[in-house]
């Protein structure tokens, strides 16, 4: 069996009880976590939805509120103009909104020109009732497609 | 010494697993100096009665003091005086002995570490098996390595859960023996046991369980012979230092896990394999040129959710392989130091997931998009400390449950879905080469991260707690 061993210096004792203020400490920060979670939600979660409308159900919100667009593409309503914006129709069959695309380059549009169809567009009604969007989305029955680089063509090209 | 003497005190202590009652009502009191042995049938309460009094398990009703202290509020001090030898080894299977021991040196402030292995070595016959893998030990080696964990602090009270357990008969009689110096030396031993011999072979005092009861409490013959506790000069006399604070001992678990993980590699390959081919796979179904969408950046937060739930269950699954997690709940570091240390090495190795897949993301599914690069950095790293605190935080619980792993995503995702749905904007922004909307959602994303370290910090010792 082992050997004893001699007594070193006193040794350091740390504090046999816990301090108060730990306490305090675990009380504010579970008060404030649930508070402050609670409106980071609220606000995260409520800017970043945005429902879908119809052309009959947008023109008779008030405008400037964010919101997708969900409509089929009228025919023949397509103009780009000089700026680079894009002016088109969209229809649920019951009303037509005008829509002013900003966003540059898409190949959503092309897509959304086939049968069946979807466009989506995301902005907001102006005043005058003109449909402000800067992100298009072709929303097909088999896939989506958006907005895209360049790249996007020629991917499409090669398949 | 502040205090004189570790009197423990139990006032009425019951504990209640659910609709099973473990303890009835016990209270006692254990003077400094005596050696007490605790008896009783399989399921009688002696595990619940040693892990209650060694802090690792809270009463339902009841307290326990030691040195006039309610364990519920032991400070640094109280924590140092207690050891505790438990059915599992406390020990990380994949650190030889030597590491094992001198990781929790580090926890407990002794400033020798290697002199006190060196002692430990020689009374407990350790010269064979301190420099293998703990998890290449058998059952009795690992007992006897366990016994040096908990003796190596010198602890005042020192409560051991059926120690001569798997121990060889001449081991058996090296511990009888030091276990009794011990006493002599002033040190309160309460040990529970099956053994008859043991109980008639040193201890003073016998106490014995009947379902959860204390239902016989007497001194033993055995006491009145050559009974002078504390007249012995010390056997373990280790230098002690002040324990790590919050700081030191973040760091140093750390450290631990990091060294782990570097002799495993689980973490890194569990997680990076799995978001690295969830990417793959997902970047079939998406053309190139569509990483700024919702959709593409969703798959991607997506893969390193369930990369980060993988890898930090991995490291939470290894801390209560042997129970390793409980050693660090014994200990005198800050409670909340056990949180940011196993957060602090997740992030550090998840980080290296993350750079992989957002790499492979922008090259895979981005093409020629513009990329604000400052504002992805910054938008990965924010949204990594989010996953990996909410993550470390609930592995803390889930993997107390019955449900074990499968548990941990239940609880984790909806807890992050204003991080997911912040974090996949900003992605879908920085990959648009546009950084001029990122600061507002980076600044939600960071009140998120710290709100969640709060309350992680505040109510994680609460959590690994049973």
């Amino acid at each position: 069996m082992g050997s004893e061993v001699q007594a070193r210096p006193a040794s350091v004792e740390p504090p046999l009880e816990a301090s108060r203020s730990r306490a305090v400490f675990v009380i504010v920060a579970v008060v404030l976590g649930v508070v402050v979670l609670g409106s980071i939600a609220v606000s995260a979660i409520g800017g970043s939805v945005l429902y879908y409308k119809t052309p009959s159900e947008i023109l008779q919100q008030h405008p400037n509120q964010p919101v997708r667009l969900a409509g089929k593409l009228v025919s023949g309503t397509q103009v780009t103009h000089g700026d680079g914006s894009v002016t088109f129709d969209v229809t649920d069959g019951k009303a037509t909104v005008h829509v002013r695309y900003t966003g540059g380059a898409t190949t959503a549009l092309q897509s959304a020109a086939r049968p069946g169809a979807q466009m989506v567009a995301e902005g907001a009604l102006s005043a005058n009732n003109i449909f402000e969007s800067t992100n298009l989305i072709a929303k097909c029955p088999s896939k989506f497609a958006t907005a895209a680089p360049s790249t996007h063509a020629s991917v499409a090209a090669a398949a | 010494m502040s205090s004189p003497t570790s009197r423990i005190v139990l006032d009425a202590i019951e504990k209640d697993f659910g609709r099973q009652r473990a303890l009835r009502r016990i209270s006692l009191s254990i003077e400094q100096g005596e050696y007490v042995a605790l008896i009783g049938a399989n399921g009688a309460g002696k595990t619940t009665l040693l892990r209650t009094v060694a802090g690792l398990s809270r009463p339902t009703s009841g307290s326990v003091r030691i040195a006039d202290v309610d364990l519920r509020r032991a400070g640094p001090g109280l924590r140092r005086r207690i050891g505790f030898v438990s059915h599992a080894s406390l020990l990380y299977p994949e650190l030889t002995g030597r590491e094992n021991l001198q990781f929790q040196a580090r926890l407990f402030g002794v400033a020798d570490a290697d002199s006190m292995i060196a002692q430990l070595g020689e009374l407990l016959d350790l010269a064979a098996i301190l420099d293998r893998p703990a998890g290449e030990l058998s059952r009795g080696n690992l007992q006897r390595l366990s016994i040096a964990r908990a003796l190596l602090h010198a602890p005042r009270v020192l409560l051991l859960d059926e120690p001569f357990s798997g121990l060889d008969q001449t081991t058996a009689s090296r511990l009888q023996l030091l276990l009794q110096r011990l006493v002599d030396a002033g040190h309160t031993v309460v040990l529970s046991t099956h053994d008859r011999a043991i109980v008639e072979s040193g201890p003073h005092r016998l106490l014995r369980l009947d379902d959860g009861a204390l239902v016989e409490d007497r001194v033993l013959a055995s006491a009145s012979v050559d009974r002078h506790a504390g007249s012995a000069s010390p056997l373990l006399v280790p230098a002690l230092r002040m324990p790590p604070k919050l700081l030191g001992a973040t760091l140093t678990i750390a450290a631990k896990d990091l060294r782990i993980e570097a002799r495993t590699r689980d973490v890194l390959g569990s997680a990076g394999l799995f978001a690295l081919v969830v990417l793959i796979t997902a970047s079939f179904t998406a053309p190139v040129g569509e990483s700024s969408t919702g959709m593409a950046t969703g798959v991607m937060w997506m893969s390193l959710l369930f990369a980060t739930l993988l890898g930090v269950g991995r490291s939470s699954g290894r801390e209560h392989a042997e129970r390793g997690i409980e050693s660090l709940v014994l200990s005198p570091v800050p409670k909340a130091a056990i949180f940011l240390g196993k957060a602090l090495a997740s992030l550090l190795l998840l980080c290296l997931v993350a750079i992989a897949v957002v790499l492979l993301f922008i090259v895979f599914m981005a093409g020629n998009a513009p990329v604000h690069v400052l504002g992805l950095a910054g938008t990965v790293l924010i949204g990594m400390v989010g996953l990996v605190i909410v993550t470390t935080l609930f592995a803390g619980i889930a993997l107390g449950t019955r449900l074990g792993e499968s548990m941990l995503p239940l609880l984790v995702l909806p807890v992050v879905i204003p991080l997911m749905v912040g974090a996949v904007e900003l992605t879908r922004q920085a990959l648009g080469g546009q950084g001029g909307g990122m600061g507002i959602w980076l600044a939600l994303l960071a009140a998120f991260d710290l709100v969640m370290m709060m309350s992680a910090v505040a109510t994680f010792a609460f959590v690994i707690e049973e």
